[in-house]
């Protein structure tokens, strides 16, 4: 008897909240089995069994509009298959790397929201349509038949926000990228049997695909190797044993999308239409333009506009570039900024003049546009430089003290003027000074960097992120309240508990923070606030560090 | 010659969601009557019985997996030439094929679309019939 379409939905959405409400009793099933496998020592049918519920889950979830949740479980089936594979005991790595994600197959499970209109893949496996190559941010495979070492990189890396998978097999490259594509492979060069067998699937791959940024890892250091890595398009090649943090480095390098703020050029100029061809051609080159025709109104557009560099007419009826020039550099703000006159004066001597009051150079017009375009950028470009090292701190390139503490006042000016809330986080690496001493500077620096790539992953695009100096750290959420800004420092603060940084002498050890946080409005002046932050961050040194202390939960703390 | 015609399939699957969604989407949408049997055990108990067109079988179940059912249901010679479609979660292209060589017809991956999975089953049907 023919059912109708709206009928067979309305059954299967039935079915598809009967599945989300025993979704939770599916997860301790899968936990229980866990504990009883790690209690066991590694009862290999339990293995299997845990293998099998996995696998279920990922196969079941997406079918009933749990689509993350059956990614994460097919990622921990993917990890339990090798094992039931191998049917060898796990390490203690490869079993804190099950445990990782279990713990993110509980946490996705918990805050799984049912997607009503599930999406499926195709029903075939063997679907032959068009290849589809998207890049899944943060998934890096890793491919070596040495799986101790994978399990301990995919470990480390996974603490960074990656989702790792790892292979032992390199004959599956091509197909574990056909399925999704990873924002980055880690390849061993040599597998049983083919001492270049690596660098050889990578050749072949990239013929039929566009491939994302490939590390070589090897046993083997050889010029030779190096040179074939390097040629089959490596972007960097690690031998063995590997330096975990320096390869996690390079992995973040080649994988944050740095994208350049454009550069912002101020135009001065009466002629608006020849101000609009220079505007034009700068903006066709992906700059920001702004156009001022009356040099009275400069003031304004140059505070709000904020150039990096300002093209300047020498001659206009209500006044020339040159006095121009002198009032604008009347102000430390705008004491180095770069300020370009245009014009057809050709007297030498004139120009100098002109410089003298403040131009720091002499377009003659007619201007070429595309040495107008390269000179700005070049310009521009050196300008940036120069402020960054003005207000960024040199190691980590965060803003340094001074910048940070003006970032809070206008941040906390923004919050009282949109009325919504912010936080002042401050953290100070515990225990900073003992870590210089046994594992000396160089050790030290790149704890700092690893805390500030963590903190850069961790954190939202408009959080402003300062160093203030030494261990201390800063940080501005804005649109934040305080229980958001302690629930996303927490959650770095374990992170960070867990990164592994190596000593000089070769022993690995861990390194905590301490946190306090000022919140408004319940602190509303940015002097107070900082103070406030100060005396959490005390608070959460005084009662044992790697903690975080919100000032709220602190008495006598109020504005 | 004519496609026979396929009526009676018998889905092997352990997981009862799994059950309900499939035995919903074959019934309804395709029109098909669907047994349904919870193990690889009680498949090979009961085929002979049903006596389908067609068996769905899962390929991770515990006690007897998918493919040593295949094995056993090829032993018996009531059941021996019932056409058989793998269902699996994502699987390599490789691996499809070695279910093939055991004697399956192809594979459906998991998870499917209920909307869809009646079409797909009857593409492969038609496509091993000609």
């Amino acid at each position: 008897m023919p059912k109708s379409k709206s009928d067979i939905q309305e059954q299967l959405k039935a079915l598809y909240r009967d599945y989300a409400r025993r979704l939770p009793d599916k997860l301790k099933e899968i936990s229980s089995t866990w504990e009883q496998l790690r209690a066991s020592k590694w009862d290999l049918n339990l293995l299997k069994q845990l293998h099998r519920q996995a696998h279920t889950l990922a196969g079941s979830g997406t079918t009933f509009g749990f689509p993350k949740v059956s990614e994460a479980a097919r990622t921990l089936e993917q990890t339990l298959k090798s094992h039931v594979q191998d049917e060898a005991r796990a390490d203690q790595d490869q079993i804190d790397l099950i445990k990782q994600q279990l713990d993110v197959l509980k946490d996705t499970t918990k805050n799984a929201k049912q997607v009503l209109e599930p999406q499926t893949q195709s029903s075939v496996a063997t679907d032959t349509g068009p290849v589809q190559i998207e890049t899944t941010a943060n998934l890096i495979y890793i491919f070596d038949d040495d799986q101790s070492t994978a399990h301990k990189i995919a470990l480390q890396v996974s603490h960074y926000g990656y989702e790792v998978q790892i292979f032992s097999r390199v004959e599956l490259l091509e197909e574990e990228v056909d399925l999704s594509m990873p924002t980055a492979i880690i390849m061993d060069i040599m597998f049983p049997g083919n001492d270049t067998a690596g660098i050889e699937a990578i050749r072949e791959l990239k013929r039929k695909y566009q491939l994302p940024p490939v590390i070589f890892i090897s046993a083997h250091d050889s010029l030779a190797a190096r040179i074939d890595a390097a040629y089959a398009g490596g972007l960097a090649y690690f031998d063995k044993p590997i330096d975990i943090p320096d390869l996690v480095s390079k992995l973040d390098e080649l994988t944050t999308k740095v994208a350049s703020k454009p550069y912002r050029i101020l135009i001065v100029d009466d002629n608006e239409s020849l101000a609009k061809q220079y505007a034009l051609v700068l903006e066709q080159e992906d700059m920001v333009t702004a156009i001022v025709t009356n040099p009275m109104e400069v003031m304004q557009p140059l505070a709000e506009f904020k150039p990096e560099l300002i093209l300047m007419d020498m001659y206009m009826p209500q006044c020339t570039g040159v006095d121009l020039a002198k009032v604008i550099r009347q102000q430390d703000a705008y004491v180095s900024i770069p300020l370009v006159f245009l014009s057809t004066e050709t007297d030498k001597h004139k120009q100098l003049e002109a410089m003298r009051e403040g131009g720091d150079d002499f377009l003659t017009k007619p201007i070429d546009s595309y040495y107008l375009v390269e000179y700005v950028r070049i310009r521009a470009e050196r300008y940036r430089k120069l402020r960054a090292m003005m207000e960024r701190d040199s190691l980590t390139h965060l803003f340094n003290h001074s910048k940070i503490l003006e970032q809070l006042e206008i941040e906390l000016e923004r919050a009282k003027r949109q009325d919504i809330p912010m936080a002042y986080a401050m953290l100070d690496i515990d225990h900073f000074k003992k870590i210089n001493d046994s594992c000396g500077h160089l050790t030290g620096d790149r704890v700092i960097l690893g805390f500030t790539r963590l903190l850069q992953r961790c954190l939202r695009k408009g959080d402003i992120i300062g160093r203030y100096g030494g261990e201390e750290f800063a940080i501005i959420l804005p649109n934040t309240d305080g229980k958001q800004a302690e629930l996303v420092i927490n959650k770095i603060r374990e992170r960070f508990a867990q990164l592994e940084h190596i000593c000089s002498n070769d022993k690995m050890f861990n390194v905590t923070f301490s946190s306090g946080i000022a919140t408004y409005p319940y602190i509303s002046d940015p002097t107070k606030m900082k103070e406030a932050a100060d005396k959490a961050l005390y608070n959460a040194k005084q009662n044992g560090r790697n903690l975080v202390v919100l000032v709220e939960t602190l008495p006598d703390t109020a504005d | 010659m004519t496609t026979p015609v396929l009526q009676k399939i018998l889905l092997v699957e352990d997981e009862p969601d799994i059950q309900a969604v499939a035995k919903l989407a074959l019934e309804s949408v395709g029109g098909f009557t669907v047994e349904i049997c919870s193990s690889g055990e009680e498949a090979l108990k009961n085929a002979a019985d049903i006596a389908p067109d067609l068996i769905l079988l899962d390929v991770m179940m515990p006690g007897m997996d998918g493919p040593s059912t295949l094995q056993e249901l090829r032993k018996q010679s009531q059941t021996a030439p019932i056409p058989i479609i793998f269902m699996t979660a994502k699987v390599q292209t490789s691996e499809v094929a070695q279910y093939k060589s055991l004697g399956a017809w192809d594979v459906i991956a998991k998870p499917f679309d209920p909307m869809t999975l009646a079409t797909t089953v009857k593409e492969i049907w038609s496509k091993n019939h000609s």
